[in-house]
């Protein structure tokens, strides 16, 4: 189809598009996308737990009890986890000979 | 290898790109909108604000405006009305700015008394020669020179215009008359011995 007098003078215009645009958009765009896909996975996950935080669900806390408190009592002592914030402190065991230090430790 | 897989990117609608690019935030898609319209928003952008570096940064941040506000695109109006919206409200909310211009149209349509107005045909614009349309529409308020390429050069409806620049139709119909008014009045001056279709 014949262009009229207003489309030619767009068409000029138009011709005048430094080239260098379109790599920077298409690398912001990249940008956005990427962005766009670490808020996607992360976001709605802390908006749940933020939630869940604030409507006092205590499966997310802390045991006031200590590590291993939930354990029962037939749970041997070395399944129960040493340091942490709660209960006693581990042991120093960074002197001790190699043969002392638990399997898990010495990984 | 299927039909649809084989087809090519550049045969995509602008809506499939559009849907596409939202799931899977593969910048191809994005790169074929930008194609197809960014000769359109650059031109645009010259003619509103006269200068090329403007216009390339306006350029630019249309589409990054474009590209974040895809998801909002409810498809009411076709993708080329959406895009050349954004355009024309941006470069008029830019000469707003730059030059504190609180009004980009030649005159607030509403005070014009409609007994007064001759209509003046398509043709008569349209058969000016290109180079001389430029300056004429060079000289004409931002507004007016938008409202003008609105139609001719995109064959808007007047409805759409109207959405564009939120106005109502009589008062574009009454935008469009005064604009090629003020256009033939502006050719008389520059051109005075030389009659339009020339």
């Amino acid at each position: 189809m014949a262009l009229n007098n207003f489309q030619q003078l767009d068409d000029d215009r138009g011709s005048k598009l430094p080239s260098d645009l379109e790599m920077l958009l298409v690398h912001r765009a990249g940008g956005f996308a990427a962005v766009g896909g670490i808020v996607e996975h992360f976001v709605p996950n802390a908006v749940k737990v933020a939630g869940r935080m604030l409507s006092g669900d205590n499966a997310l806390r802390p045991d006031p009890r200590g590590p291993g408190a939930h354990l029962s009592d037939d749970t041997p002592l070395w399944r129960i986890p040493q340091s942490g914030s709660y209960g006693p402190a581990a042991p120093d065991i960074s002197n001790a000979p190699l043969w002392r230090v638990p399997p898990s430790k010495n990984r | 290898v299927t039909a649809a897989a084989s087809r090519k990117l550049t045969d995509y609608s602008d809506s499939e790109l559009i849907a596409r690019y939202l799931r899977e935030q593969n910048t191809v898609y994005f790169t074929v909108l930008y194609r197809r319209y960014a000769n359109k928003v650059f031109a645009k952008c010259i003619s509103m604000l006269a200068d090329e570096g403007l216009a390339r940064d306006a350029t630019q941040d249309i589409f990054i405006k474009v590209m974040l506000n895809l998801s909002k695109f409810s498809e009411q109006s076709s993708f080329s009305t959406w895009i050349y919206s954004i355009t024309y409200n941006y470069c008029i909310d830019m000469i707003r700015k730059k030059k504190k211009m609180p009004f980009v149209f030649s005159e607030d349509v509403s005070k014009i008394s409609k007994e007064t107005e001759v209509e003046i045909p398509d043709s008569v614009l349209l058969e000016m020669k290109k180079e001389r349309l430029e300056k004429v529409l060079e000289r004409l308020p931002p507004g007016d020179r938008a409202i003008l390429e609105m139609k001719y050069s995109d064959d808007l409806p007047i409805k759409d215009i109207g959405d564009i620049l939120g106005k109502t139709e009589s008062a574009i119909k009454m935008q469009i008359m005064r604009a090629k008014q003020k256009s033939v009045a502006l050719y008389k001056e520059l051109y005075s011995n030389d009659p339009i279709d020339t």
